[in-house]
């Protein structure tokens, strides 16, 4: 063997200290979508109360159940994508990206078809003076403890990855709006969806500068 | 059991190495310094195999091995370990030839007369698989830059184009290649 490369091995051996729990373990995933979520609901309650009846709505009216339902496994597809990206992986990008995306894409068009037949009658009930800067905030902090956990890995693309978890992020307190502000699919969009969502390209652009190739 | 020794060798590897990355995550230096040293000899193969005689060959392997040292929190050991291996080995190949570090000394102007001859070019360039997908500009970019030691301005300068150019060439061919790679999988 080369004598660099044999001293690099020594140095690197000597080097070593022992790994106390390997990164992207399903404890941390779910530690980091739990605290996400219930910073969001705390912040949410902390402003305001929750839509009256918002619950009930949900176990009446099946279709506002599955819409909640489907941002939920949304946020999951999100974030635990956004997190493994930070873990080395053979599989292409674009395969590891797509599913999560499709879910994302599925959910949007379930209010946007909520256009046509809304699944609850609009309704100003519950509306929040500032939903729409609730909605962009709230995420912040859940998309800067993933970049932290992702930096702390093997990120390499940090774009998406940053992308990914914003989209999880700023989806929290969009969807946990649904339950505290009024209903109606044009508020929804402007006020709920939009101003999350946008923290995917806040995301994406981070990751860009964070999450540099290593 | 599998009759082919090729498959019959990469299995023995993966449990090998698997099983020594998991001592090393205890902290067994013994058993990372000789997955360290198979790796090596592994990694030169890999690229010597798709990429020739690369002039940065050493670089890849060592800043390679950091990588998989930097990396190592990274690996689960109830996952395979040959596709973590190379997808880090894929990125930091790319990343070192992106980088395009200029060579020195005596090894520069060994690699200049090379450049002057183009049958030894030629020679260095046959069979380098990576470079038989790229586009015509692609390739001759990537030949004079990491084949035939030129610096940009020596390659702009061969070529009758800007070094602005050329820059452009090298990037978009790097990324047609980093696309065969990926699309290649797991190493065979």
């Amino acid at each position: 063997m080369k004598p660099a490369r044999e001293q690099l091995i020594a140095r690197l051996s000597a080097d070593l200290q022992p790994v106390v729990k390997p990164a992207g373990s399903a404890a941390v995933l779910t530690l980091w979508l739990f605290g996400a979520g219930l910073f969001s609901l705390v912040a949410l309650l902390l402003v305001g109360p929750f839509r009256v009846g918002s619950l009930q709505q949900m176990l009446d009216t099946p279709r506002f159940a599955l819409e909640n339902l489907l941002g939920l496994a949304t946020i999951v597809a999100l974030g635990v994508t956004g997190l493994r990206l930070a873990i080395p992986s053979i599989t292409p990008l674009c395969a590891r990206v797509t599913w999560p995306l499709v879910l994302l894409a599925a959910w949007l068009a379930l209010y946007a078809y909520g256009f046509h037949a809304p699944s609850l009658p609009p309704s100003m009930d519950g509306k929040r003076a500032l939903c729409f800067l609730e909605a962009a905030i709230d995420g912040l902090p859940a998309l800067l403890w993933g970049l932290w956990l992702a930096r702390r890995w093997w990120p390499l693309h940090g774009a998406w990855t940053g992308c990914l978890l914003g989209l999880a992020a700023g989806a929290m307190p969009a969807l946990l709006m649904q339950l505290a502000c009024m209903y109606s699919p044009s508020h929804i969009f402007l006020f709920h969806l939009l101003p999350g969502l946008a923290l995917g390209g806040v995301g994406a652009l981070a990751g860009m500068w964070l999450l540099r190739e290593r | 059991m599998s009759s082919d020794p090729q498959a019959s060798r990469w299995s023995a590897d993966e449990q090998r190495w698997a099983g020594w990355m998991a001592l090393a995550h205890g902290g067994d230096q013994g058993a990372y310094q000789r997955l360290l040293g198979e790796l090596a000899n592994a990694i030169e193969t890999y690229i010597r195999v798709r990429f020739g005689a690369l002039d940065s060959l050493e670089d890849c392997v060592q800043e390679s091995l950091l990588a998989i040292h930097k990396a190592r929190h990274t690996y689960d050991p109830s996952r395979p370990f040959r596709p973590w291996l190379f997808t880090i080995v894929r990125h930091k190949t790319i990343d070192v030839l992106r980088q395009g570090r200029e060579l020195g000394g005596a090894r520069r102007v060994e690699m200049l007369d090379v450049g002057s001859d183009p049958q030894e070019l030629q020679r260095r360039l046959d069979g380098v698989k990576v470079l038989e997908s790229l586009a015509p500009d692609h390739r001759e970019a990537i030949a004079l830059t990491h084949y035939a030691g030129c610096t940009s301005a020596e390659a702009a300068a061969w070529l009758g184009i800007s070094e602005a150019a050329l820059k452009a060439r090298l990037r978009r061919g790097l990324l047609s290649i980093r696309r065969a790679l990926e699309a290649e999988g797991l190493p065979t």
